[in-house]
């Protein structure tokens, strides 16, 4: 009796974690820990309005890393994003550049880097110096509507 | 307790002494003041009209309650000092049958009574069995090993309590009123088994009842307590010849009907009734 | 002043309540380990406590994850934003609605009836019986208890999450008529595993520590009556409830 209780509620557990499991395949990214087998490089924008910290960061739509952290620099106001990348994509020559972009037109904003050609690459802890902002569809609209407004 | 088994040299457990006792529950003083001894190796029964704090007295010897005054010493320990690691050494000598059964509604007769065993001793389980069921025999309540307590009868509950308190073979027993519930010949067959173990196992037993003519056979002391306070003690034979007209009144009140009520203690019925 | 007074008092009560519910916890935890036949008790405990509970938590989960579906359905369909929806149901799911109902559920299902349970045998003097048989209630009866409701409420937190996702992807898929293949990649794509996930489970095991206090708390100090019983059993659920709710936000607004 104590053998057939046992069995089942091991079963309960191992059900548990299959769900889970099931959770970690299915419905969410398993965030590699990019601290241990990544490299840093940093960027800074002007406006990166919409970027989280852990937001994607992307070569050609497949992901190669994570946004780690974002401060405000004192002097210049610009915003400094530490990203992590994966080691396996360590030479990215000095041209790079990055740019912050958008899932869909009203999806999470992410980061896209496009490969220079330049034959030098970036140190591990480099800066990344050609960097786009983001686009704020606010900003946009406000635009249009000032630029309508004019002409009439 | 396997010792026991081997040898045939049984250790006797010291005297319980209790000195100058007092006890009270929502300011009411239950035991005023009481001083008695339980001899080691003899049969001493506690008897009072309902109320007057037997089992209180009982509580307060196995270590459940505390007295407000007083001490009760064991083997030169005052049992109510005592480490909560010491007491349960204390409680591994002792048996005690309460007064409210307090089975284990969850498990079955059988794991009841295997219950302490389980719990403090690691022994084969065609060992364990067969302990058991003797036991359980005794009482006459073999075959219903496999019933849960709600299954039973009063007096069968009873009778449960009453294996599952003696299956350690403790040295000192507790018995508060074993013989409710059942009918008069298992009453004289519990006597006897009370009288059995005290003897084989050379034990002290400590009895709660109400049975004035059972208690003339079987008990070595008897105490008579009433409104806190002990009013008589002696022989049984001694004790129930008192001339005390409490004495009288407990003891006669069960051998010519009850005529007078014992109260709980309080205002009078004229002045509950017209104030 | 009397009134003052009486605030003060309970408050007082409140503090010593803490108190010993801290202790009762602390021993029952440390004493579990004392006795190994307790092992035993913890796999029944967690069979009562775990299995019996999943067509309760299944039921609820199935429900939530297609109310909350259809709902943040017609709120995003206005934005054009109708694909996101299993995005913005796994991620409330899993930090929030998961450990938190999961949580309200157990304690109404397995709170109350810990304290009951409890309650009926310190009434019917077992405990007393217990330790007059040198056997420590609160290693044989709280610790098992203890550390089950520790252990299970996370494990059905996690059936939980993943029978609300089946729950939303039905309605999502086969009533709103989505694409399944978007339904699963925005949320694979949106989801971190590391950082929405675990934190709701973490959340859990507290809120398990939680409800196995209070439950245990007004199980074994409660009044031993049988009216006291009952009265202790809304108590657990009330003050349950109460306390899951408050730990939640104390515990988001620390994690973030
Ligand atoms: N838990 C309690 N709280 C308050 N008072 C109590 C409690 N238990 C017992 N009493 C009171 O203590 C007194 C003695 O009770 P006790 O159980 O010792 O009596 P008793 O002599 O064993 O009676 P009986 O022969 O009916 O068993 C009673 O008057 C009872 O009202
Ligand atoms: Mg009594």
């Amino acid at each position: 009796m104590h053998k057939s209780i046992n069995f089942i509620v091991g079963l309960f557990v191992v059900f548990a974690f299959i769900c889970l499991g099931m959770v970690a395949l299915r419905a969410s990214t398993v965030e590699p820990m990019f601290q241990n087998q990544g490299y840093r490089l940093y960027a800074r924008f002007d406006d990166i309005s919409g970027l989280n910290v852990h937001a994607p960061i992307r070569i050609a739509g497949v992901k190669i890393g994570v946004v780690e952290s974002i401060e405000l620099l004192p002097k210049s106001y610009q915003a400094k994003v530490t990203m992590v990348i994966d080691t396996r994509f360590k030479n990215l020559p000095i041209d790079t550049s990055v740019s912050v972009a958008t899932e869909g037109l009203l999806g999470s904003k992410y980061l896209e880097v496009t490969p220079g050609f330049d034959d030098g690459f970036i140190k591990s802890g480099g800066e990344i110096t050609q960097t786009v902002s983001s686009i704020s569809l606010e900003k946009l609209i406000g635009k249009l509507a000032t630029s309508f407004v004019m002409e009439k | 307790m396997l010792n026991k088994y081997r040898s045939s040299e049984v250790k006797k457990p010291g005297p319980i002494t209790l000195e100058n006792v007092t006890f009270s529950r929502s300011g009411r003083k239950i035991l005023d003041n009481i001083s008695i001894s339980i001899p080691s190796g003899k049969i001493i029964a506690i008897m009072g009209p309902s109320g007057t704090g037997k089992s209180t007295l009982m509580k307060l010897m196995t270590g459940e309650l505390k007295p407000d005054v007083g001490s009760v010493m064991f083997n030169g320990k005052n049992i109510p000092d005592l480490s909560s690691r010491s007491l349960y050494e204390y409680r591994k000598e002792i048996g005690v049958m309460l007064q409210s059964n307090a089975l284990f509604n969850e498990l079955s007769v059988f794991e009841n009574v295997a219950f302490p065993l389980r719990e403090h001793f690691e022994l084969k389980e065609d060992f364990l069995q067969s302990l058991v069921k003797l036991k359980l025999e005794k009482v006459g309540l073999r075959n219903a090993c496999d019933l849960i307590p709600s299954e039973l009868s009063g007096g069968m509950a009873r009778r449960v309590s009453l294996a599952r308190a003696i299956v350690r073979d403790p040295s000192i027993m507790f018995y508060d009123e074993p013989f409710t519930g059942q009918d008069p010949i298992t009453r004289w067959v519990l006597l006897e088994l009370i009288r059995r173990l005290h003897t084989t196992l050379n034990m002290t037993s400590v009895l709660v009842s109400h049975q004035v003519e059972m208690m003339t056979q079987l008990a070595d002391v008897v105490y008579i307590l009433s409104e806190g306070k002990i009013i008589s003690s002696g022989t049984p034979k001694a004790v129930f010849k008192d001339k005390n007209p409490l004495v009288r009144k407990f003891v006669d009140g069960y051998s010519d009907g009850s005529k007078d009520m014992i109260h709980h203690p309080g205002q009078s019925l004229v002045e509950d009734l017209f104030k | 002043m009397k009134k003052i007074e009486a605030i003060g008092a309970k408050a007082l009560n409140a503090i010593a309540g803490v108190g010993k519910g801290a202790w009762l916890v602390l021993n029952g935890f440390i004493l579990f380990f004392n006795n190994k036949r307790n092992w035993q008790t913890l796999i029944h405990q967690i069979s009562f406590a775990g299995i019996m509970s999943l067509p309760l938590i299944a039921m609820s989960a199935v429900f939530i994850g297609m109310v909350f579906t259809i709902q943040s359905y017609w709120v995003l369909e206005s934005f054009g934003a109708a694909s996101e929806v299993g995005l913005v149901l796994g991620l409330s799911v899993f930090r929030e609605l998961g450990p938190v109902i999961t949580a309200l559920l157990y304690t109404g299902r397995v709170g109350s009836s810990i304290t009951a349970e409890l309650g009926l045998m310190k009434t019917s003097e077992q405990f007393a019986s217990m330790e007059l048989m040198s056997v420590d209630p609160i290693s044989r009866i709280v610790g098992p208890r203890l550390v089950a409701m520790v252990i299970t409420l996370p494990l059905l937190t996690m059936f939980f999450n993943w029978v609300a996702l089946l729950g939303s992807a039905f309605v999502a898929g086969k009533l709103i008529g989505l694409d399944s293949g978007t339904f699963w990649s925005n949320l694979k794509n949106g989801i971190l595993f590391y950082s929405d996930v675990l934190p709701g489970l973490f959340k859990s095991v507290i809120f398990g520590l939680i409800i196995a206090s209070v439950s245990l708390y007004h199980g074994y100090f409660g009044d031993a009556t049988p009216s006291g019983v009952a009265k202790n059993s809304t108590r657990t659920v009330v003050q349950g409830s109460m306390l899951v709710l408050i730990f939640d936000y104390i515990l988001v607004a620390l994690m973030r």
